[in-house]
């Protein structure tokens, strides 16, 4: 067993100092508020959030850091854990909702925390107060899947895409050459379909779910 | 074993190729597929982000139909997708009573009220690689896809998050970092799978719409990861990173270049074809990013 005055090397940098001493804690008791996290707790998905002990392994291993600056699921659970809701709002809002829900870091995670469900949790946290101003793209589409999941019971690709660029506003890039080209190829080679099969007592089915919605 | 055949919607749409193919090559080795023929949609991505219990419901009705009027020990699905909502219903019924219970009480008002989360949920990858494998694969061949190089990828929630992946399963799971099924299969046909280190990277499809952009660049990076090592074409295990890759690359091309452009097929139809299969049964001619130019060339349709 090593002496606490070891003098550790790594990649040429000498640590200095009694090495083996507990780092300080991130979490500041002075300034903490649960109140936020509370919320995001009862949020779906948000139940495991403060499983997290702060090690960064989510935030190691996430597809966008490379592609996205200052994406950091480590640090929007921190931001919420300490109740610093002004910080998430000022300076994460517009990347909270970009998680592609890749899933490594809560495969990774050791603490069992579900993180790419929890991040999910502080986007919704964010829309339910309301901090963008308007619906976004991913309530939008979220709506709109819901319900077309609840009125047919299955998804109609074509009928989604519709839909959300209609109620995002964006109906004429759907109109673009493009688009319409890749449509005609898909009706010709019979992808499309003009009647989606019904399931068979769907409606008593669609009840009960929306009434577990409201 | 009685399986149970979930494919989801995508597969009813735009990934039909997936589909059919499924059931070419299932048919040929012998696995039996009985389709649940009543299916929902699994919720998805959404359901969860939406309702808790909404998102167990939705593949619990599945299952419930799967077990109460097919009678069947197992489920496969195709879709990642799908995979993930149904292993993810079951780890939660297997770990909280409450949801358990919801989900019953649900399942004896709309439904047969028989599924208590107990059904094994198999994807197909995983279920072809462990019941017929790529020994009897190689012994299939009647037209080795010699010449063919190949980048498997295997895109997110195949094998990712661990705590549902690994959650009650009785058949050998792939690598979960470095998953090899799909490239032993693929090796399997005669086809030579090239090494690429985007295998499991994400290709963005879940923001696909919502997040052009930058589901466009994700997608872009591992196209052509790809083809910089030296793919003919890309094979896949789902449809939502098939429309991703394959339905968006020409908007994705135009704006990351032709760096990107490589054909995009799913691994079953490449393995029918090894098997002798049509490519018009296949539906070789789907994929927008059409891989027939380069089958021809190199003399395999």
């Amino acid at each position: 067993m090593a002496e606490n005055t070891d003098k550790m090397v790594i990649d040429g940098v000498e640590l200095v100092g009694i090495w083996k001493e507990f780092l300080p804690s991130r979490i500041l008791y002075e300034d903490v508020t649960t109140e936020f996290l509370d919320e995001v707790k009862k949020l779906p998905g948000g139940a495991t959030i403060a499983r997290c002990y702060q090690c960064g392994t989510c935030t190691g291993g996430c597809t966008l850091p490379e592609f996205v600056d200052k994406f950091n699921p480590r640090g929007f659970i921190n931001l919420v854990r300490r109740g610093h809701y002004d910080i998430l709002v000022s300076d994460y809002k517009d990347l909270v909702w970009k998680c592609v829900s890749c899933n490594r870091c809560t495969h990774r995670c050791p603490r069992g925390v579900n993180t790419q469900e929890v991040v999910r949790a502080i986007a919704k946290f964010l829309e339910d107060r309301k901090v963008f101003g308007k619906l976004t793209n991913d309530e939008a589409f979220d709506e709109i899947f819901m319900d077309e999941v609840l009125t047919d019971g299955r998804i109609d690709e074509v009928k989604i895409v519709k839909d959300f660029y209609s109620k995002t506003g964006r109906l004429k890039d759907m109109m673009s050459g493009d688009q319409l080209s890749l449509g005609f190829k898909m009706f010709t080679s019979g992808r499309i379909k003009l009647f989606g099969g019904k399931i068979k007592d769907w409606k008593k089915v669609s009840q009960k779910l929306k009434e577990e919605l409201q | 074993m009685k399986l149970g055949y979930f494919p989801g919607c995508s597969l009813k749409g735009m990934a039909r190729a997936y589909d059919e193919s499924t059931k070419i090559v299932a048919d040929g080795f012998g696995i039996e597929l009985m389709e649940i023929d009543d299916f929902n949609c699994c919720g998805a991505l959404e359901a969860k982000g939406s309702n808790e219990k909404l998102s167990y419901m939705l593949p619990a009705r599945v299952m419930d139909s799967a077990k109460g009027r097919f009678h069947v020990d197992a489920v496969v699905t195709p879709c990642n997708g799908c995979y993930h909502s149904l292993l993810r219903t079951n780890a939660a019924m297997n770990e909280n009573a409450n949801a358990k219970s919801d989900v019953i009480s649900f399942l004896k008002d709309v439904g047969y009220g028989s599924y208590e989360g107990d059904i094994d949920v198999r994807h197909f990858l995983e279920l072809f690689y462990n019941e017929v494998g790529p020994e009897k694969v190689k012994n299939a061949v009647k037209k080795p896809l010699k010449g063919l190089k190949v980048a498997s990828y295997y895109g997110c929630l195949y094998e990712r998050p661990k705590t549902i992946t690994k959650t009650g399963y009785k058949s050998k799971r792939d690598d979960s970092e470095n998953p090899y099924f799909q490239d032993e299969l693929l090796a399997a046909t005669g086809a030579e799978v090239i090494k690429f280190d985007a295998a499991a990277s994400c290709c963005g499809g879940a923001h696909a719409l919502q997040d052009e952009s930058l589901s466009a660049t994700l997608s872009a990076t591992i196209l052509s990861a790809a083809k910089k090592a030296g793919a003919d074409i890309l094979a896949l295990p789902c449809p939502l990173c098939g429309a991703a890759l394959d339905i968006k690359q020409p908007e994705i091309v135009k704006v990351h270049g032709e760096d990107a452009k490589i054909p995009v097929v799913y691994f079953t139809q490449l393995i029918g074809l090894s098997m002798g299969k049509s490519a018009k049964d296949l539906k070789l001619t789907d994929p927008i990013s059409n891989p027939m130019d380069v089958l021809k060339s190199k003399g395999l349709v």
